[in-house]
Order: C-alpha cells, then structure tokens, then sequence
C-alpha cells in the first residue's frame, strides 16, 4: 500500500512537470499578446518593445522556459505581471472562497442526489423516480449562467432577500456568510445533484437486480439493510468516480458562477489572468488546479479500496 | 472484521483498517480544510459588519461603494494607461491642474494661478502653499520638476512624454513658482497637465509607487486586494477642506465583470455607483426612483469602420470605400445594437462640442453604393474579410449589421471574430486586416480627438492613412488659438479625410454611461469617460 502511494506520488510528479510544460508552451502559442492586453490600443511601438522586453518576452521560447523552471525550483510559481503578486499567494487568498463555495455545493448535491437516486433506483415506477428523472434531466440541462442569474434577479433585485454578490468568510460573519454563499451554493449544488442523481440512481438499479440482493432479501433481512448494506455500497463504486471528478472541477473554481456572483475564488482568479494573459499568474494557477485534480483521483482510487475489499493496490 | 470474500484486505498491510483510514483521510482532509478556512479575509462589498463586542462609534464610516468592469491595472501614474487607473490617480493625486467637465478648461490643482506670456511659449505656475503629501511633507515647486523629469525618463513607456511634445524646458524658480518654456505655440498643451500622467508623486517615497502611492491628493492609499477590492480614505490634511467636507469617509472600488450582477448590486444597494452600462439597461435604470444615470457633457468616444491602406482591396481604392460609406445602414446600427442611443452623424466631432460643424454626411443610398462599386472595378467575387472584437457585446452585431448592407450591393465578406487581446496585438498592433471595427476614447481638445487617428504613422491610425494636405492643416489648428479659425480647420480636414478620401466610416458617437444610486449628487463622467472627482456631492 505505502508502495502504491509512493508510485502514485512519483507518477504525479512527473505528470505535474509534463503538464507545466505544456502549459508553458501552448500559452505562448495561444494568439494574444500580454504586452497588447497590458498596453491597450493607444500605446506606440516603442512602449511595446520596451514592455516585452520588461517581461522577457523577446527572449527565445526555449531560455524563457528554462528561466521558468529555475524559478519553479526555488519554488517561486509566477508573479503577476500586473499587481506584482506572486501566484502562491493571490491562490492561497483565492482558495478559501473556492474551498466554502465546493463544501456548501457538495452538501446541497448530495442531500437531493442521494435520497433521489436511491429512491429511484430502488422504486423505480414510484412518482418520487419519475420526479427524479425530471429533476436531472432539467438539472443538466439548465445552464448554471442561467440559472444564476435567476437567482440573481429574483432574490436579490425582486425579493431583497439575500445579496447579489460579495464573500465573507462564515468564520468571521456566519450569517453574513451564509447569505453571500447561498445562491452560489444552490446555482452549483443543482448542477451537481443532477448528474449525480443519474448514476446514483442506475447504479442502484443494476445492483438491485443482482442475486446477492436477492440471496440477502432471501435470507429475510429488512429492507432498510438490504438497500444501505449490501446495494448502496456496491452501486458507489461508479458513483465515487464521478464525484471525485466532480469534486476536483468545483475545487479547481467554477468559473461561471464565481463570475455571475463576483465569487473572489480561483475561478475568476484563472478567468481573469487568462483575459490578461498573465502568464504568471495562469501557470500558477493551472499547475495548482492540476495537482488538485490529481490528489483528489489518488483519494478516489484509495476510497475504492474501502468500497470494494477486492481491489488491492500493490 | 471478517472479510466476507476471503481476500486480504490490502489496508491491513499499513496495520489499519479501512474505515480506520477513511476516518483519517476525513480528517485530516477537514483540519485542513478548517486550517485554510481561518485564514480568509473578508471581501463584502460596504457590508462588513463592525466587529462583535465593538462599542457603536458616534458616527460610522460613510463608504462610496464603486463596482467597475475592470480591475485596476496600474498604481503608478507615471505609467498608467487605461481609464480603470483613473480612480487611484485621481484621488491619491493632484496635478498642477484639474479637469473640469468638459476636459477643456482646466481648473486650479495643486496650482493656484498660472500666467502666459504674450507670445503664449511661457507658463509660470505659482503653486498653493500648505498642501502636503499623505505622508505630511509640503509639496514644492521641486517636487513637481521631480514628476516632469521623472516622467521624461519614463518615456514611451508612459503616455506623459505623448501629450508633452511641445515643453522645451521647465524649471522650478522658487520653492512655490514652476516654469514651462515651450518650443512653439500649442493650444493643446494646457489642458493635458491634468492627464493622469502629470500626476504630482512625493521623490522620498517613489520606490513604492506601485505599490502603495503617496500623493497630496484628497484621498489616501489604503489598499488593493486584485480582484476584489481597492481601498481609499479621506485625507484629513487635504488642502481643500470645504471639498473634503462634501465627500465620504472611505472610496471602495470592486470589479465585478459581469454587467448584470453589477446592475444587481446597485438595485439591491450594494454599490452606489456601476459603471459602463451597456444601452439596453438605460430604460431600466431611469424607471427605478432609487437610481439615477450618470452621463456625459460631451463625449470623445466614437466608433469607426476603418481601412487598410496597406493591403488590398482598399489601398487605392477610394471608390470602394465609398461605395461602403453608401451602403451602410448607421441607423440600424443605432436602433438595434444601441438601442437608440447616440449620434450616427458622420464628423467624428461629436454636435455638442465647440468645433463641431455640419457635413454633408453620405447617406444611405444603394444605387450610389452600387454606382461607386462597378467604378471601382472591384471583382465582387473577391471576399473580403471584415476582423472585428468580441468582449465588448457590440462587436460582432455591428460587423453583422454591417455586413448584411454590404451583401446588399453584391459584397462577399466574411466576418471574423477576435479576442481582445489577439485583436490588439494582431489587427491593431500588427495592422493586420482588410477592414476592422475601431473603438476610439480620445482628448476631447480637437486634435487629441482625431490627430492620432488621421496622421501619418500615429498609435491610431493602424490603417496607415496619410494626406500630405491634412497633416499641414492638423499644424496649422495646434498653433491657431482662436476658436472659430480652428473650427473651420477641421472642417476641411473632415471634408478630405472623411468625406472625400473615406479613410474610415464613423458609425456613431459612443456615450459612456454609469449609473448611480441617490447617495451621489452632481457626479458626472468627463469625455473621456473617467468621472469627475472634484465635482460632486456625497448624501448618503
């Protein structure tokens, strides 16, 4: 097992410097110059020869990479070349906001996805499944942009009820906290629930059909076990596998609804360094996003374990 | 535990069970999430709350709340460039004069009276005494000889040295006195010292410009957090008390892109000001009682079909240009992308200004358009490329519009669309394109409006427009004081750039609208489109 981690921790490595890599060079490629989207229209040549040469930019692809990757090592991952920040902490700002708006999303999602998809799987002509269907096929189908502003528009403008947009941590100020997180929450968490709904629900329905259920049902044990014990457990399997992926976009900033809400988290963070084409900042925050992505599959891949005893990982 | 299929369980090699390691794995996962949660600061706009336990202060901090489109760019006015930089020059800084309204008579700054020489090459400012810098130093005439040289070596990479063409030398004659010699006369001079560039920095603290900039202006730096918020407070030392008396304790601005949740946080109080409201909310915004728009005296923005002159089919082609000025549609434009909004009039001097004067503008006449067209002996089944912008909602409607009038005469033209910042480095910067649309935000002054835009090799002018005869009538207005002989320069220079040579099509004068709740009195955008700081009330 430790061996595993181990491989698994080296392959990421690797994986991370490959992907920085790429993510170098396709930044340079995209078409777009930082030197341009800082100087705008009405600056003349020679302010944009002398900013680029500023930034570094007229050097060769090839030495710009290798300064890079020596600022990488020192473990210096990109300054802003607007605000003069570093990226490391623009993220370690950023990242509170994304981390409250994925564990609220997360609850809402779960809260409808599971008891529908269960519901469904297990009952499958009952009303509440055919509510179920309805629910995730609309849920996919809506778009978050939408949706939000929705929200926006009735809660906020019409109705008063809660703020349009702004964060506040709920540590410092839960009820203000709360308010801000609410409808970026509820935008995210239906999105989520939806797909979520749908394999809960399939998985179940392939479980509930297979002999051990009926071995178990057989053996007279309650519903209630046979359903959490037995048919839960083993119809997660492909649920955990979409959850993490889930769980690894909502971690990585959900750029449309952090813009709808002026959410300060790593969505807008990415958005708008990219719309500046900060170099810096968009390296940072992409290797960052990456590495998420990568410690949320490795936790994924090691829950497997708990949810099935017969993976074994050596 | 036994395990139901017999096989080793793969955690017990780490002497754990798995709901041992799942618990763990939660956690630790939950510590450390709890660890990073502690750690955040708060970023509500104007709604922080006062701290629990804090004793109620006799009066709370009145806040002006901003919500731009942009976030700031730049906090050293030395190189600032955009108009979102506007807000920390003008409130951290003074100049040695302000803009007024109109952007063309400029008010007393940091000086109180200024004298010109008969022969208008000397300006002798005498500067107020008191006025001090945040950090409580006097400012001196040597301070502002510090900024103009300071500026100078900045060079191209600021827009300083641009607007100071004419200033031969300048001198500081006296702890209150400054001098400006000028190498020949030019009545534009004046009215750019107010530019965000000529902004007075303190020399003792000029290594944290960008960072945190110390100036004499009536706010203080307090902070700014990129991507939420930048933090300004009143300056008590502020040399003009019975202005600092009309204003709020504090100016937050906020970016918040998205033009529908900016509006959502104005209806809803959240901020008292949004900026750039695009023209289908004007309607919406003047039937609310609450809030109010706020405009323009006069606008220095407008919007162009410009021409390569570099490259076929409009280099040489003058007819061809024509025919386009014939077919366009500038009313439908008007209508339906601006809602109605604007001037479609073909001067690129807006009617409201004092040099504006009637053309005979091209109408929208397709037989003329498809005369010029056969006379121009363009093959039709060429295609032209028509490169506009996204990012800004006009873009592609306009160049659509624009393309179904050209269909209209027998014209193939393909749009295409591009990113902001390609479009610059690459249409703009690059000059390469057949025909592209130009969203110009100039000086109001009449040569600031148009000169970069018409003369040869000018930032501008990426058509490469050149006419020998408009260059010398472009001299002659810069050195003509009076108002009417300059009027009538530009006059002809409209009758031969525009009308005659057709080096592009204004489409339309662009008003730069904010809106506001009523917590702000008499604030009002300059032509520019930057907002006048000095003029306005707080009634919150």
């Amino acid at each position: 097992m430790q061996q595993y981690i181990l491989r698994r921790l080296i392959q990421m490595a690797f994986v991370l410097f490959l992907f920085s890599t790429v993510v170098f060079t396709v930044l340079r490629l995209v078409p777009g110059d930082p030197v341009a989207a800082q100087l705008g229209l009405e600056a003349g040549q020679e302010a944009y020869d002398q900013l680029r040469h500023e930034m570094g930019l007229d050097k060769p692809i090839y030495v710009q990479y290798m300064i890079w990757l020596g600022e990488i090592s020192r473990g210096d991952f990109g300054t802003s070349w607007r605000s003069h920040q570093t990226a490391i902490s623009l993220i370690q700002k950023r990242f509170p906001a994304t981390i409250w708006l994925t564990l609220s999303a997360m609850t809402i999602g779960l809260l409808l996805s599971v008891p529908l998809g269960i519901v469904s799987g297990v009952r499958p002509r009952s009303a509440l499944a055919h509510f179920a269907t309805f629910f995730s096929l609309v849920g996919i189908a809506l778009p978050s942009f939408w949706l939000g502003l929705m929200l926006l528009l009735t809660l906020s403008v019409s109705l008063r009820w809660l703020p349009p947009s702004g964060y506040i941590s709920p540590l410092v100020d839960p009820v203000m906290g709360l308010k801000f997180l609410a409808m970026p929450s509820v935008t995210l968490g239906i999105g989520l629930a939806a797909p979520l709904t749908r394999f809960i629900r399939s998985g179940m329905l392939d479980v509930m059909n297979a002999d051990y259920i009926r071995t178990a049902r057989a053996k007279g044990l309650i519903d209630r076990l046979v359903i959490f014990r037995h048919a839960l457990k083993n119809a997660m399997l492909s649920v955990v596998t979409i959850f993490g992926v889930l769980l690894g976009s909502l971690l990585g900033g959900s750029i449309i609804t952090e813009s709808v809400f002026n959410w300060p988290g790593i969505g807008t963070l990415l958005l708008q360094a990219i719309q500046q084409r900060d170099y810096g900042i968009v390296q940072g925050v992409v290797l960052f996003i990456s590495l998420i992505f990568m410690t949320i599959n490795l936790l994924v891949d090691l829950t497997y374990a708990y949810i099935d005893p017969r993976i074994r990982y050596q | 535990m036994t395990n139901p299929n017999h096989l080793p369980n793969p955690l017990s090699s780490m002497g754990l069970t798995r709901r041992q390691l799942l618990k763990a794995t939660v956690g630790g996962m939950s510590a450390l999430t709890l660890l990073s949660l502690a750690g955040c600061q708060p970023v509500a706009p104007s709604s922080a709350p006062a701290a629990a336990g804090e004793a109620p202060a006799a009066a709370v901090p009145s806040t002006l709340t901003i919500g731009y489109d942009l976030d700031i760019i730049k906090l050293d006015p030395g190189i600032q460039q955009a108009g979102v930089d506007w807000p920390a020059a003008a409130l951290v800084f003074n100049r040695l004069v302000e803009y007024d309204n109109t952007m063309m008579d400029p008010v007393p700054g940091l000086a109180e009276s200024w004298t010109v020489s008969d022969d208008g090459l000397t300006y002798t400012f005498q500067l107020r005494q008191g006025a001090k810098f945040h950090s409580g130093r006097e400012v001196t005439a040597e301070d502002v000889a510090y900024t103009f040289t300071r500026n100078f070596e900045i060079g191209s990479q600021g827009r300083f040295v641009g607007y100071m063409l004419s200033i031969d030398t300048f001198e500081a004659t006296g702890p209150y006195e400054f001098v400006i010699h000028l190498k020949q006369q030019d009545v534009t001079f004046f009215p750019n010292l107010a530019v965000m560039s000529a902004s007075i920095v303190d020399k003792e603290t000029i290594n944290q410009v960008d960072t945190h900039p110390i100036g004499s202006g009536p706010y203080e730096f307090v902070e700014w957090v990129p991507g939420e918020r930048v933090v300004y407070r009143k300056f008590a030392g502020y040399w003009n008390q019975e202005q600092l008396a009309q204003w709020p304790d504090e100016i937050v601005t906020i970016p918040i892109p998205e033009v529908q949740t900016r509006i959502a946080n104005l209806q809803s109080g959240q901020v008292d000001i949004a900026t750039s409201i695009p023209a289908e909310f004007f309607e919406q915004i003047s039937s609310d009682p609450n809030l109010q728009l706020l405009g323009q005296e006069v606008s220095a923005s407008y919007l162009c079909l410009i021409f390569s002159n570099e490259r076929p089919p409009f280099q040489d082609n003058k007819l061809l240009r024509q025919a386009i000025s014939h077919a366009i549609d500038k009313e439908a434009i008007l209508q339906n992308v601006f809602f109605g909004s604007g001037e479609s009039q073909c001067n690129l001097i807006p009617s409201n200004h004092w040099a504006y004067s009637e053309l005979d503008c091209p109408t929208r006449d397709l037989d003329e358009a498809r005369r010029l067209l056969a006379e121009s002996g363009f093959d039709t089944a060429t295609k032209i490329t028509f490169r506009t912008f996204t990012g800004q909602q006009f873009g592609v409607p306009v160049a659509e519009v624009i393309q179904n009038n050209l269909t209209e005469i027998g014209l193939n033209v393909e749009i295409e669309p591009l990113e902001w910042a390609f479009y610059v480095e690459d249409a703009w910067v690059g000059r390469n394109f057949e025909m592209t649309l130009a969203w110009y935000g100039r000086e109001i002054d009449p040569d600031g409006l148009f000169s970069s835009v018409l003369r040869k090799d000018q930032g501008n002018n990426p058509m490469r427009y050149f006419n020998q005869e408009v260059e010398d009538l472009f001299d002659k207005g810069k050195a003509t004081a009076d108002r009417e002989e300059r009027k009538k320069i530009y006059e002809e220079i409209m009758n031969i750039a525009i009308l005659d040579d057709t080096a592009l099509v204004k489409l339309k004068t662009m008003e730069i609208m904010w809106a506001a709740n009523k917590k702000v009195e008499g604030f009002t955008l300059m032509p520019k489109g930057y907002p006048n700081f000095n003029d306005w009330k707080w009634v919150g």
